[in-house]
């Protein structure tokens, strides 16, 4: 290929990347910058911007009762991530290696279904299975077993059932491309050298299946980190999550510097997790390819 | 979700009562013929932005139907999302019903139109106390609507060991995991202000301090907070004691009769909604058309009878149901209006409220 020919096909490149380009500065870049211009600023008596520059929203975050908001929205994702990991690799291997094949594709469906109507809508049928005069406590009086039902709904057990329920076609999708790709003469390699099942899915498996799985984990956590309609509705409005402090500043108390603040720091946490990720996921072992 | 002929039959129910209110007012009736049928002259749509559980069902469809004025109907949950949906602007809204301290707020604000009585006749048929509100003398912002107070509701089912009658009984343990408080920063810091023997409009650090310790003290023992879901928390008997707008339990009770409704002793919340036009309201004309629609003592006793508030209007108080207006929890006697206390402005001090209210949240 010649210089000319080369330069030509910069070009042509240019040109076909110049939306993409186009899209990711109007729509990432440019409000990025707002987020973090505003972040610096300060807020008057009667809620506008006022224009500071100043440290003063990192400091408070910092020193406030809002680091309990951040572990408790860390903590929530991550255990939200490997339940979800756990539940999902168990019903993808039976699906991709024990269902009939034709069932297959139905199954698939099953778990995209749920998508195709409102989240919020679903997160209400939970509500009306969990409350204190629902149909768990109605199942629960009618086998005699008295009126000492715990709470279910608003509490952190409810909130993680509803993060589970909400995540789940996330992780099962990538993970079922990952382990359905598997060439399945590894695993019989495996049995026939006399490995247990648990080892294959530890040693075999797991590793072949990697980027399924880191892919399953981001689809998953990221969102979850930031997410405030579940926990507000499963959880009451009684504890504040990273997504409710956010929407709380912005939506009711009108601090926008502060909740720019905030959002820059769950932004930087992400990114950083996302940079770790990406440096680790270097291929191990002697049967990665 | 309910039923189209279950709808069909509430409309009817709806222009039932106004004609009947009608005749029953067959006397005033010429002087109260406002511009409702000025149709020609409307643009053909206006945004509401309302309280939540705040308007008989049927009061839009018949506003379309007599004016031809499209209706777009938007609720919210507190005056502080009220406030900040407006003014981060962007809104197409041209009726808001803020409470009282938020009415002077938006003034300051520069966020209110300013009204024309004379656009507003049915205006005389408001009470006079009314007339001469503390918030917004002269009412050159705001037309009262309905007015209540912010007390407890309780389930008489649930066996509390004395009826309950004070806001202590949300810090004792009570009603553990069944009760519920409002999602609103001014009425839930201040019930706590109160119990404490402190003003709902306290300005006192130390006081605040206390109260909002109080607060995440029993957050535990909440099932939730809440403002719009109250009606159906004890309507369902999931909660067993709650913090709620007076209109909205006795709502509650229209399909619970074991809901109950004090006014506690250590004292309440009072308040006035009302309408107001927003200076960047797109369609005026039909604001003032919606105002003056609502000022029609038919309409707005049709709606307090439905919302179970108490009404600002003078001449619509006699088509209240008797059962209503003869309620002390709902037309409060002096001597408990003597220990209600109105939410009031507390200018710069709404950033301290905001910010304890994020804390609590967080804790």
């Amino acid at each position: 290929m010649d210089a000319r020919n080369e330069n030509k096909y910069g070009e042509r490149a240019l040109i076909l990347a110049t939306p993409a380009i186009v899209w990711l500065g109007v729509f990432v870049l440019v409000p990025l910058a707002i987020l973090l211009v505003f972040s610096l600023q300060g807020r008057d008596d009667l809620g506008r911007v006022q224009y500071l520059w100043h440290f003063d929203n990192f400091e408070r975050f910092v020193s406030g009762p809002y680091l309990k908001c951040l572990a408790r929205s860390v903590g929530l994702a991550s255990i939200t991530t490997i339940s979800l990991l756990v539940i999902s690799y168990i019903f993808c291997l039976w699906l991709a290696f024990a269902a009939r094949p034709a069932r297959r594709s139905l199954l698939l469906l099953a778990v995209v279904l749920p998508l195709w109507t409102s989240s919020l809508l679903r997160i209400y049928a939970w509500i009306t299975i969990l409350r204190p005069t629902g149909i768990i406590a109605h199942l629960w009086g009618a086998a005699g077993m008295g009126q000492d039902l715990p709470p279910l709904l608003y509490t952190p057990f409810a909130v993680w059932l509803g993060m589970v329920y909400n995540y789940l076609p996330f992780m099962i999708l990538p993970l079922y491309t990952a382990i359905d790709k598997v060439d399945r003469r590894y695993i019989e390699a495996a049995f026939d050298l006399g490995a247990h099942p648990l080892a294959t899915v530890k040693d075999v498996l797991m590793p072949l299946t990697r980027g399924g799985i880191i892919a399953g984990a981001i689809m998953v956590f990221i969102p979850a980190l930031g997410d405030y309609v579940v926990p507000d509705l499963m959880g009451g409005g009684k504890s504040m999550y990273m997504g409710n402090l956010i929407q709380n500043q912005f939506l009711l108390v009108r601090d926008w510097a502060f909740g720019s603040a905030v959002s820059t720091i769950l932004i930087a946490i992400v990114s950083v997790a996302i940079y770790v990720y990406m440096r680790v996921d270097k291929p191990k072992g002697v049967i990665a390819d | 979700m309910m039923p189209q002929n279950a709808i069909n039959q509430s409309r009817r129910r709806f222009c039932s009562d106004i004609l009947r209110l009608w005749g029953g007012l067959a006397l005033t009736g010429p002087l109260l013929n406002g511009c409702t049928n000025q149709q020609d002259s409307f643009p053909k749509q206006l945004n509401i932005l309302n309280w939540a559980d705040c308007l008989h069902p049927d009061a839009i469809p018949e506003f379309e139907r007599r004016t031809g004025i499209k209706v777009v109907y938007d609720t919210f949950a507190s005056n502080e999302a009220l406030l900040a949906k407006i003014s981060a602007g962007g809104t197409r809204y041209d009726i808001v019903v803020p409470s009282s301290y938020m009415v002077k707020q938006l003034i300051k604000l520069d966020l209110l139109y300013p009204l024309d009585a004379d656009r507003l006749p049915g205006r005389k048929s408001l009470m006079d106390r009314f007339l001469h509100s503390t918030f917004d003398p002269g009412l050159a912002h705001c037309v009262p609507y309905t007015w209540g107070t912010t007390g407890m509701a309780y389930d008489k089912n649930a066996r509390f060991a004395s009826r309950p009658k004070s806001w202590q009984m949300f810090f004792d343990g009570s009603a553990r995991h069944r009760m519920t408080l409002l999602d609103d920063a001014r009425e839930a810091i201040g019930m706590a202000a109160k119990s404490l023997g402190f003003s709902y409009n306290t300005r006192d650090l130390g006081q605040l301090r206390q109260s909002v310790d109080r607060l995440i003290a029993h957050k535990a023992d909440a099932m939730c907070f809440s403002s719009d879901q109250v009606i159906t928390a004890l309507a369902s008997g999931d909660a067993h004691l709650s913090q709620v707008f007076s209109g909205d339990a006795y709502q509650a009770m229209r399909e619970n009769k074991n809901i109950g409704y004090a006014i506690p002793i250590e004292g309440a919340s009072i308040w006035t909604d009302n309408f107001c036009i927003l200076a960047t309201a797109p369609h005026k004309d039909a604001a003032y058309a919606w105002i003056q629609y609502m000022l029609e003592p038919a309409v707005a006793a049709a709606c307090a009878n439905y919302t179970r508030y108490a009404i600002a209007n003078a001449l619509a108080l006699p088509l209240i149901e008797s059962s209503l207006r003869d309620d002390p929890n709902l037309y409060p006697p002096d001597a408990v209006m003597a220990r209600l206390e109105e939410l009031a402005e507390i200018g710069s001090f709404v950033s301290v409220y905001d910010r304890l209210w994020t804390e609590l949240k967080c804790a």
